[in-house]
């Protein structure tokens, strides 16, 4: 196990490297498009559709940074194991050591956006960061972290045998994301159309950064985290089945 | 005194799943679904049959040759042989395997070779202490004599260069069992000379060596036994000479019922 760790995260080190061309100008190149997306949408959002929500950069920045991360990885990451079939088909490495680099690439992206946003937003608006909001989002992180990892795992599992399997992803992403309250608040929504809310599956991966970082509710963190958690099972379970059960399979058709 | 196994293969198959190669992506798997649902719904019981049921051992001190056309399952068992694909039908009895498949590959082409042979050292050989792999990388680097190109980013090498790179990491570290999948070829005359004196000295310091290649006199060259591999079974599996000599009557068969056909 800690020569696996060890090995995986030498695999993020040098694909970090190689994605950033090996200077710090190519890690600002990488994180500006979740920065720039988000000041995009505040600006247009807040300005032009007058949606009336207190705070709204910090408000958008809790959904959208999750978000973000969720849907760079989906669309990315997909593909990763066919890409790497050389690898796969030529050096004894597991396929989810792949899958992790990868993912460890997209989180500390992820972070690093999050937390210069968060910075910036707290010395211009005066943000209160309670030791109670920050004791909230470090599960919700990590939570994240696991949801995404198992996911793109999966579905980086089944691009090998369904080919189009990245484009129906980079589709559905692009449907999600408006039917995620990311840029409106869910109760925006009219009750008869709730449960389109509350049957995304992302949703609760959203609700918990809210919960925690913009409008602090301890009671409904709890119960967007425990259906956050039950996903991940679910996920988790649907990934191991199929790494068990298919392994040779997918070997031939990588 | 009965010699050490080093692997043991116990009725082994594979088989591919026809159901596969009709339903490449999403889109044929809705077009079939709609256009003919019933035979869909049918579950699908085709297998296509490479290997049927195979088994034999490997022990110390051998170096087996397969020899087989072309699509009869050769690489597939070696994939399988050296753990890429876990299987329950092989036993291997060692610690470490070696095995060379395409000599060409890059694991990150915007690295440098030196970056991408650590990656592979790493990859290869996770029991080093880091000491050991600097050794490593060093003895590797400059048995392949790539010079001052060791640090210019893979993208930019030639086939050879990549071949000659891959080459000396994977065969640094004597192993109990080598897998060698048609590694000769690619790299020029000189590389070839000296990588093949590496090679005889890996094979002596080795467990056993399971080696592919389509070039009879490399088999010669190498190997102390031979495995036919023809019609998804374990044709002949014994002496050098004749395991060749069965192979080239194979050959000429199949180029006489060719000519038949036409």
């Amino acid at each position: 196990m800690k020569e696996k760790i060890r090995l995986i995260l030498v695999l993020a080190y040098f694909h970090m490297r190689s994605r950033y061309r090996k200077t710090w100008a190519g890690f600002i190149w990488v994180i500006a498009s979740p920065i720039l997306t988000f000041i995009v949408q505040a600006l247009i959002f807040k300005s032009i559709l007058k949606i009336t929500i207190q705070d709204y950069p910090f408000f958008l920045l809790t959904g959208l940074m999750p978000w973000f991360f969720i849907s760079q990885s989906f669309n990315s990451i997909t593909s990763c194991l066919v890409n790497s079939r050389d690898m796969l088909l030529g050096v004894k490495i597991h396929p989810i050591l792949i899958v992790g680099t990868q993912v460890i690439d997209q989180f500390f992206n992820f972070l690093v956006a999050f937390a210069v946003i968060l910075v910036a937003l707290f010395l211009s608006h005066s943000l209160d960061l309670s030791a109670a909001k920050i004791l909230l989002i470090l599960p919700s992180v990590l939570i994240l972290f696991l949801f995404v990892f198992s996911s793109v795992s999966l579905l980086a599992f089944w691009h090998a045998f369904y080919r189009d399997i990245q484009f129906i992803v980079q589709f559905l992403m692009n449907l999600t994301f408006f039917i995620t309250p990311i840029f409106y608040s869910g109760d925006l929504i009219a009750p008869k159309y709730q449960w389109i809310i509350s049957i995304n599956p992302f949703t609760p991966f959203v609700k918990i950064f809210q919960n925690s970082l913009y409008n602090y509710n301890l009671n409904e963190w709890l119960i967007n985290f425990s259906k956050a958690l039950v996903i991940v099972l679910i996920v988790f379970i649907l990934t191991s089945l199929s790494y068990l059960k298919k392994q040779k399979e997918f070997y031939i058709n990588v | 005194m009965s010699k050490r196994i080093i692997f043991e293969v116990e009725n082994f198959s594979v088989t591919y799943s026809q159901n596969s190669y009709k339903n490449r992506n999403v889109r044929d798997v809705f077009v079939n679904f709609i256009s003919a649902p019933l035979s869909f719904l049918k579950k699908e019981r085709d297998r296509y049959l490479v290997l049927d049921d195979i088994s034999f051992k490997v022990y110390e001190g051998d170096v087996v040759g397969i020899l087989g056309v072309n699509g009869v399952g050769k690489t597939s068992l070696c994939r399988y042989l050296a753990g890429i694909i876990n299987s329950d039908e092989i036993k291997f009895n060692g610690n470490n395997i070696c095995s060379v498949f395409d000599t060409n590959i890059s694991i990150y082409p915007d690295l440098t070779g030196r970056e991408n042979a650590q990656v592979l050292i790493e990859l290869l050989f996770t029991k080093c202490t880091s000491a050991e792999r600097a050794e490593i990388l060093k003895e590797a680097l400059e048995f392949s004599e790539i010079g001052d190109f060791a640090d210019t980013p893979v993208n930019t090498y030639s086939k050879g260069m990549k071949a000659r790179l891959y080459l000396s990491v994977v065969t640094s570290q004597k192993a109990d069992l080598v897998i060698l999948d048609e590694v000769f070829g690619g790299t020029d005359v000189f590389f070839t000379e000296k990588f093949k004196n590496r090679i005889k000295r890996f094979i002596k310091d080795s467990g056993a060596v399971v080696m592919v290649s389509h070039d009879v006199e490399t088999i010669k060259e190498y190997c102390n036994r031979t495995i036919v591999l023809a019609n998804k079974k374990v044709k002949f599996d014994g002496a050098l000479a004749p395991g060749i000599a069965k192979y080239l009557s194979m050959e000429t068969k199949i180029e006489v019922e060719s000519k038949n056909l036409q």
